[in-house]
Protein backbone atom coordinates (compact mmCIF):
# COMPACT_ATOMS: atom_id res chain seq x y z
CA UNK A 1 0.00 0.00 0.00
CA UNK A 2 2.48 2.44 1.07
CA UNK A 3 4.41 2.42 -2.58
CA UNK A 4 0.49 2.72 -4.18
CA UNK A 5 0.27 6.41 -2.22
CA UNK A 6 3.27 8.27 -4.86
CA UNK A 7 1.58 6.51 -8.00
CA UNK A 8 -2.12 7.89 -7.01
CA UNK A 9 -0.26 11.48 -5.74
CA UNK A 10 1.58 12.06 -8.92
CA UNK A 11 3.68 15.64 -9.84
CA UNK A 12 1.69 17.19 -12.16
CA UNK A 13 2.83 20.51 -12.92
CA UNK A 14 -0.30 22.73 -13.56
CA UNK A 15 -0.68 24.64 -16.86
CA UNK A 16 -0.49 28.30 -15.07
CA UNK A 17 3.03 27.34 -12.90
CA UNK A 18 4.31 25.32 -16.03
CA UNK A 19 3.97 28.85 -18.13
CA UNK A 20 5.49 30.94 -15.43
CA UNK A 21 8.31 28.27 -15.51
CA UNK A 22 8.60 29.08 -19.08
CA UNK A 23 8.22 32.84 -18.55
CA UNK A 24 10.88 32.84 -16.52
CA UNK A 25 13.37 30.88 -18.87
CA UNK A 26 12.15 32.74 -21.21
CA UNK A 27 12.73 36.26 -19.78
CA UNK A 28 16.50 35.11 -18.76
CA UNK A 29 17.07 34.03 -22.52
CA UNK A 30 17.10 30.48 -23.69
CA UNK A 31 20.17 28.75 -26.04
CA UNK A 32 22.32 30.72 -27.77
CA UNK A 33 19.22 33.78 -29.05
CA UNK A 34 18.29 32.21 -32.15
CA UNK A 35 14.71 31.82 -30.90
CA UNK A 36 12.88 34.05 -28.63
CA UNK A 37 9.78 33.99 -26.74
CA UNK A 38 7.62 36.47 -24.34
CA UNK A 39 3.99 37.57 -22.95
CA UNK A 40 2.18 39.83 -25.68
CA UNK A 41 0.50 41.46 -22.54
CA UNK A 42 2.29 41.61 -19.12
CA UNK A 43 -0.55 41.57 -17.67
CA UNK A 44 -2.09 39.07 -19.02
CA UNK A 45 -3.34 36.78 -16.01
CA UNK A 46 -3.74 33.50 -17.73
CA UNK A 47 -0.67 33.86 -20.51
CA UNK A 48 -2.92 32.51 -23.18
CA UNK A 49 -0.91 35.18 -25.82
CA UNK A 50 2.86 35.13 -26.67
CA UNK A 51 4.91 36.61 -28.83
CA UNK A 52 8.09 34.39 -30.06
CA UNK A 53 11.07 35.16 -32.77
CA UNK A 54 13.09 33.31 -35.12
CA UNK A 55 16.62 34.74 -36.46
CA UNK A 56 16.71 32.57 -39.73
CA UNK A 57 19.42 30.14 -39.61
CA UNK A 58 22.18 30.75 -41.55
CA UNK A 59 23.55 29.42 -45.30
CA UNK A 60 19.63 29.40 -45.97
CA UNK A 61 17.35 31.77 -47.98
CA UNK A 62 16.38 32.46 -44.29
CA UNK A 63 19.68 33.73 -43.12
CA UNK A 64 19.66 37.53 -41.35
CA UNK A 65 15.69 37.56 -41.86
CA UNK A 66 13.70 37.95 -38.55
CA UNK A 67 10.23 36.04 -37.94
CA UNK A 68 7.58 36.91 -35.90
CA UNK A 69 5.35 34.67 -34.67
CA UNK A 70 2.03 34.41 -32.33
CA UNK A 71 1.44 31.76 -29.82
CA UNK A 72 -2.00 30.73 -28.24
CA UNK A 73 -1.70 28.56 -25.45
CA UNK A 74 -5.67 27.52 -24.16
CA UNK A 75 -6.91 25.55 -21.19
CA UNK A 76 -5.45 22.56 -22.28
CA UNK A 77 -1.89 23.33 -22.66
CA UNK A 78 0.91 21.52 -22.07
CA UNK A 79 -1.25 18.58 -22.10
CA UNK A 80 -2.22 19.98 -25.16
CA UNK A 81 -0.07 21.63 -27.94
CA UNK A 82 -0.26 25.89 -28.40
CA UNK A 83 -1.53 26.94 -32.00
CA UNK A 84 1.27 28.79 -33.84
CA UNK A 85 1.14 31.30 -36.41
CA UNK A 86 3.47 33.17 -38.64
CA UNK A 87 3.36 36.88 -38.93
CA UNK A 88 5.80 37.10 -40.74
CA UNK A 89 5.54 36.18 -44.21
CA UNK A 90 7.40 32.60 -45.08
CA UNK A 91 7.39 29.89 -47.35
CA UNK A 92 7.52 26.41 -45.64
CA UNK A 93 5.15 23.61 -46.14
CA UNK A 94 4.20 23.15 -42.63
CA UNK A 95 2.80 26.94 -42.68
CA UNK A 96 -0.61 27.73 -44.19
CA UNK A 97 0.40 29.88 -47.23
CA UNK A 98 -3.10 32.33 -46.39
CA UNK A 99 -3.33 32.30 -42.69
CA UNK A 100 0.06 32.00 -41.47
CA UNK A 101 -0.84 28.94 -39.55
CA UNK A 102 1.41 26.56 -38.54
CA UNK A 103 -0.22 22.86 -39.37
CA UNK A 104 0.02 20.86 -36.79
CA UNK A 105 -0.80 17.97 -38.82
CA UNK A 106 2.79 18.78 -40.41
CA UNK A 107 5.05 19.51 -37.64
CA UNK A 108 6.18 16.72 -35.90
CA UNK A 109 6.12 18.43 -32.50
CA UNK A 110 2.72 19.56 -33.14
CA UNK A 111 1.56 16.27 -34.09
CA UNK A 112 2.92 13.94 -31.28
CA UNK A 113 2.73 16.45 -28.71
CA UNK A 114 3.90 15.55 -25.59
CA UNK A 115 3.82 17.23 -21.88
CA UNK A 116 7.38 17.98 -21.64
CA UNK A 117 7.38 20.26 -24.92
CA UNK A 118 7.27 23.43 -24.75
CA UNK A 119 7.07 27.23 -26.38
CA UNK A 120 11.13 26.87 -27.15
CA UNK A 121 10.42 23.10 -28.22
CA UNK A 122 7.98 24.21 -30.85
CA UNK A 123 10.62 27.22 -31.88
CA UNK A 124 13.49 25.38 -32.25
CA UNK A 125 12.23 22.63 -34.16
CA UNK A 126 10.61 25.45 -37.05
CA UNK A 127 13.82 26.64 -37.04
CA UNK A 128 15.29 23.57 -38.13
CA UNK A 129 12.57 23.14 -40.28
CA UNK A 130 14.05 26.57 -42.24
CA UNK A 131 17.34 24.45 -42.37
CA UNK A 132 16.38 21.08 -43.91
CA UNK A 133 17.86 20.06 -47.42
CA UNK A 134 14.03 20.35 -48.79
CA UNK A 135 13.58 24.06 -47.47
CA UNK A 136 16.77 25.91 -47.16
CA UNK A 137 16.44 27.18 -50.60
CA UNK A 138 12.93 27.77 -51.11
CA UNK A 139 11.92 30.73 -52.86
CA UNK A 140 10.52 33.32 -50.10
CA UNK A 141 8.25 36.18 -50.22
CA UNK A 142 9.98 39.71 -49.80
CA UNK A 143 11.48 39.80 -46.41
CA UNK A 144 9.39 42.13 -44.05
CA UNK A 145 5.67 41.35 -45.49
CA UNK A 146 3.25 39.94 -43.24
CA UNK A 147 0.08 37.62 -43.37
CA UNK B 1 20.57 17.38 8.42
CA UNK B 2 17.16 16.95 10.46
CA UNK B 3 14.51 18.08 9.00
CA UNK B 4 11.42 18.82 11.16
CA UNK B 5 8.41 18.13 8.52
CA UNK B 6 5.66 18.62 10.50
CA UNK B 7 4.33 20.51 13.86
CA UNK B 8 0.64 19.91 14.93
CA UNK B 9 1.04 21.31 18.50
CA UNK B 10 0.42 24.82 19.83
CA UNK B 11 3.76 26.72 21.48
CA UNK B 12 1.55 26.41 24.62
CA UNK B 13 0.94 22.84 23.97
CA UNK B 14 4.41 22.15 23.15
CA UNK B 15 5.87 23.79 26.19
CA UNK B 16 3.67 21.66 28.20
CA UNK B 17 5.16 18.54 26.33
CA UNK B 18 7.55 18.54 24.17
CA UNK B 19 7.49 15.21 23.17
CA UNK B 20 3.86 15.82 21.43
CA UNK B 21 5.62 18.57 19.27
CA UNK B 22 6.52 16.69 16.24
CA UNK B 23 4.65 15.00 13.74
CA UNK B 24 7.04 13.56 11.54
CA UNK B 25 10.92 14.12 11.70
CA UNK B 26 12.60 12.74 9.00
CA UNK B 27 16.37 12.51 8.79
CA UNK B 28 18.21 13.27 5.15
CA UNK B 29 20.51 10.85 4.99
CA UNK B 30 22.02 11.91 1.96
CA UNK B 31 25.71 10.37 2.94
CA UNK B 32 24.73 6.99 2.23
CA UNK B 33 24.15 7.61 -1.11
CA UNK B 34 27.40 8.09 -3.75
CA UNK B 35 27.17 10.14 -6.51
CA UNK B 36 27.32 7.53 -9.15
CA UNK B 37 23.82 5.87 -8.07
CA UNK B 38 22.60 9.40 -7.08
CA UNK B 39 19.83 9.32 -9.82
CA UNK B 40 18.58 5.84 -9.66
CA UNK B 41 15.32 5.01 -7.84
CA UNK B 42 16.86 2.70 -5.02
CA UNK B 43 19.47 5.81 -4.35
CA UNK B 44 16.25 8.11 -3.76
CA UNK B 45 14.91 5.60 -1.14
CA UNK B 46 17.67 6.08 1.65
CA UNK B 47 17.60 9.72 1.61
CA UNK B 48 14.59 9.85 4.11
CA UNK B 49 14.67 7.92 7.32
CA UNK B 50 11.85 9.02 9.51
CA UNK B 51 12.64 9.13 12.99
CA UNK B 52 9.67 9.80 15.21
CA UNK B 53 6.19 9.92 13.99
CA UNK B 54 2.94 10.83 15.65
CA UNK B 55 -0.49 10.20 14.16
CA UNK B 56 -2.95 11.13 15.92
CA UNK B 57 -5.47 9.17 14.83
CA UNK B 58 -5.61 10.01 11.27
CA UNK B 59 -6.34 6.67 9.59
CA UNK B 60 -4.96 6.41 6.09
CA UNK B 61 -0.95 6.83 8.06
CA UNK B 62 0.57 2.90 8.21
CA UNK B 63 2.77 3.11 11.34
CA UNK B 64 4.84 0.46 9.24
CA UNK B 65 5.21 2.52 6.66
CA UNK B 66 6.36 5.66 8.45
CA UNK B 67 9.23 3.30 10.12
CA UNK B 68 10.57 2.40 7.10
CA UNK B 69 13.37 4.28 4.92
CA UNK B 70 10.91 6.57 2.80
CA UNK B 71 11.61 8.55 -0.75
CA UNK B 72 11.46 12.06 -1.06
CA UNK B 73 8.45 11.67 -2.54
CA UNK B 74 6.32 9.66 -0.05
CA UNK B 75 7.57 12.55 2.71
CA UNK B 76 6.21 14.70 0.45
CA UNK B 77 3.03 12.93 -0.62
CA UNK B 78 2.69 12.69 3.69
CA UNK B 79 2.76 16.31 3.93
CA UNK B 80 0.84 17.51 1.52
CA UNK B 81 -1.78 14.87 2.89
CA UNK B 82 -1.65 15.74 6.60
CA UNK B 83 -1.45 19.28 5.59
CA UNK B 84 -4.87 19.01 3.02
CA UNK B 85 -6.44 17.31 5.49
CA UNK B 86 -6.11 19.69 8.28
CA UNK B 87 -6.61 23.18 6.48
CA UNK B 88 -9.74 21.50 5.34
CA UNK B 89 -10.98 19.98 8.71
CA UNK B 90 -9.53 23.33 10.55
CA UNK B 91 -9.35 26.59 7.92
CA UNK B 92 -7.86 29.71 8.83
CA UNK B 93 -9.77 32.49 9.28
CA UNK B 94 -10.40 34.40 5.58
CA UNK B 95 -8.48 31.45 4.38
CA UNK B 96 -9.50 28.48 2.63
CA UNK B 97 -7.71 25.99 0.31
CA UNK B 98 -9.15 23.22 -1.91
CA UNK B 99 -7.28 20.48 -3.57
CA UNK B 100 -8.40 19.86 -6.89
CA UNK B 101 -10.04 16.53 -7.79
CA UNK B 102 -7.41 15.59 -10.06
CA UNK B 103 -4.15 16.97 -9.37
CA UNK B 104 -4.19 16.78 -5.20
CA UNK B 105 -0.50 19.07 -5.13
CA UNK B 106 -2.47 21.84 -6.98
CA UNK B 107 -5.04 24.08 -4.45
CA UNK B 108 -7.60 26.81 -5.09
CA UNK B 109 -7.22 29.41 -2.52
CA UNK B 110 -9.27 32.16 -1.34
CA UNK B 111 -8.14 34.76 1.17
CA UNK B 112 -10.19 37.31 2.21
CA UNK B 113 -8.82 40.93 2.32
CA UNK B 114 -7.77 42.08 6.11
CA UNK B 115 -9.81 44.27 7.88
CA UNK B 116 -8.31 47.68 8.09
CA UNK B 117 -6.02 46.96 4.83
CA UNK B 118 -7.51 48.80 1.54
CA UNK B 119 -7.96 45.15 0.59
CA UNK B 120 -10.88 45.11 3.06
CA UNK B 121 -14.03 43.90 1.49
CA UNK B 122 -12.67 42.05 -1.23
CA UNK B 123 -12.28 38.30 -2.09
CA UNK B 124 -9.27 37.55 -3.43
CA UNK B 125 -8.61 34.30 -5.81
CA UNK B 126 -5.19 32.37 -5.41
CA UNK B 127 -3.40 29.45 -6.79
CA UNK B 128 -1.02 27.23 -4.86
CA UNK B 129 1.28 24.37 -6.07
CA UNK B 130 3.21 22.01 -3.78
CA UNK B 131 6.37 20.89 -6.52
CA UNK B 132 7.92 17.29 -6.38
CA UNK B 133 10.57 18.29 -3.46
CA UNK B 134 7.85 20.28 -1.37
CA UNK B 135 8.44 20.77 1.74
CA UNK B 136 12.20 20.87 0.61
CA UNK B 137 11.39 23.22 -1.51
CA UNK B 138 8.76 26.20 -1.03
CA UNK B 139 5.35 25.95 -2.38
CA UNK B 140 4.23 28.14 -5.70
CA UNK B 141 1.29 30.36 -5.00
CA UNK B 142 0.37 33.57 -6.96
CA UNK B 143 -2.93 35.61 -7.19
CA UNK B 144 -5.42 35.11 -9.83
CA UNK B 145 -7.13 38.56 -8.63
CA UNK B 146 -5.72 41.51 -9.84
CA UNK B 147 -3.98 43.68 -6.90
CA UNK B 148 -2.29 46.86 -6.21
CA UNK B 149 -0.20 45.79 -4.17
CA UNK B 150 3.98 46.58 -3.80
CA UNK B 151 4.86 42.97 -3.28
CA UNK B 152 2.63 41.53 -5.80
CA UNK B 153 2.96 41.83 -9.71
CA UNK B 154 1.04 41.91 -12.45
CA UNK B 155 0.98 38.22 -12.84
CA UNK B 156 0.25 37.78 -9.30
CA UNK B 157 3.76 36.78 -8.47
CA UNK B 158 4.63 37.27 -4.47
CA UNK B 159 7.69 38.83 -3.06
CA UNK B 160 7.74 36.83 0.20
CA UNK B 161 11.16 36.04 1.62
CA UNK B 162 9.39 32.79 3.00
CA UNK B 163 8.97 31.68 -0.30
CA UNK B 164 12.07 32.04 -1.48
CA UNK B 165 15.69 32.00 0.59
CA UNK B 166 13.62 32.04 4.11
CA UNK B 167 12.09 28.42 3.28
CA UNK B 168 11.83 26.11 5.83
CA UNK B 169 10.52 22.55 5.56
CA UNK B 170 9.10 23.62 9.07
CA UNK B 171 6.85 25.72 7.43
CA UNK B 172 3.29 24.74 5.83
CA UNK B 173 0.51 25.82 3.31
CA UNK B 174 -1.40 27.34 6.34
CA UNK B 175 1.74 29.31 7.51
CA UNK B 176 2.53 30.39 4.19
CA UNK B 177 -1.11 31.54 3.41
CA UNK B 178 -1.37 33.20 6.77
CA UNK B 179 2.08 35.21 5.61
CA UNK B 180 0.07 36.10 2.15
CA UNK B 181 -2.61 37.49 4.23
CA UNK B 182 -0.40 39.90 6.87
CA UNK B 183 1.69 40.31 3.89
CA UNK B 184 -1.45 42.35 2.80
CA UNK B 185 -1.99 44.15 5.70
CA UNK B 186 1.71 45.27 5.87
CA UNK B 187 2.62 45.96 2.63
CA UNK B 188 6.76 46.32 2.09
CA UNK B 189 7.56 49.07 -0.34
CA UNK B 190 11.33 48.72 0.29
CA UNK B 191 11.69 45.06 -1.04
CA UNK B 192 9.43 45.48 -3.92
CA UNK B 193 8.30 43.64 -6.97
CA UNK B 194 5.60 45.91 -8.48
CA UNK B 195 8.52 48.78 -9.02
CA UNK B 196 5.69 51.67 -9.97
CA UNK B 197 3.26 50.44 -7.47
CA UNK B 198 5.93 50.24 -4.93
CA UNK B 199 6.96 54.11 -5.86
CA UNK B 200 3.68 55.25 -5.85
CA UNK B 201 3.53 54.27 -2.53
CA UNK B 202 6.63 55.79 -1.16
CA UNK B 203 5.79 59.31 -2.78
CA UNK B 204 2.11 59.23 -1.39
CA UNK B 205 1.08 56.63 0.80
CA UNK B 206 -2.58 57.93 0.74
CA UNK B 207 -3.11 58.11 -3.06
CA UNK B 208 -1.77 54.75 -3.41
CA UNK B 209 -3.88 53.24 -0.22
CA UNK B 210 -7.12 55.03 -2.48
CA UNK B 211 -6.33 52.91 -5.40
CA UNK B 212 -5.65 50.07 -3.72
CA UNK B 213 -9.37 50.22 -2.64
CA UNK B 214 -10.37 51.08 -6.07
CA UNK B 215 -8.99 47.98 -7.10
CA UNK B 216 -10.03 45.71 -4.39
CA UNK B 217 -13.85 47.45 -5.39
CA UNK B 218 -13.20 46.84 -9.18
CA UNK B 219 -11.55 43.12 -8.99
CA UNK B 220 -12.24 41.65 -6.10
CA UNK B 221 -15.97 41.58 -4.99
CA UNK B 222 -15.95 37.61 -5.81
Amino acid sequence: MPNNNTTIFPTKVPRNFRLLEELEKGEKGIGDGTCSYGLSNSDDIYMSDWNGTIIGPGHTVHENRIYSLKLHCDENYPDGPPTVYFISRINLPCVNQHTGKVEPSKLNCLANWRRTYTLETVLTELRREMSTTHNRRLPQPPEGTTF
Amino acid sequence: MRHVIYQRKSAREVARDPSTNTFLTVEHTDKETDNSSRNDERAETNNFKVLRTKSHGSQWINSEFLLERVTQRQVSYFCARVETERLLQEPAPGISATPHEDNLRYFDVIIAGPSQSPFEGGVFNLELFLPEDYPMAPPKVRFLTKIYHPNIDKLGRICLDILKDKWSPALQIRTVLLSIQALLSAPNPDDPLANDVAQHWKENEQAAIATARDWTRSYAQG
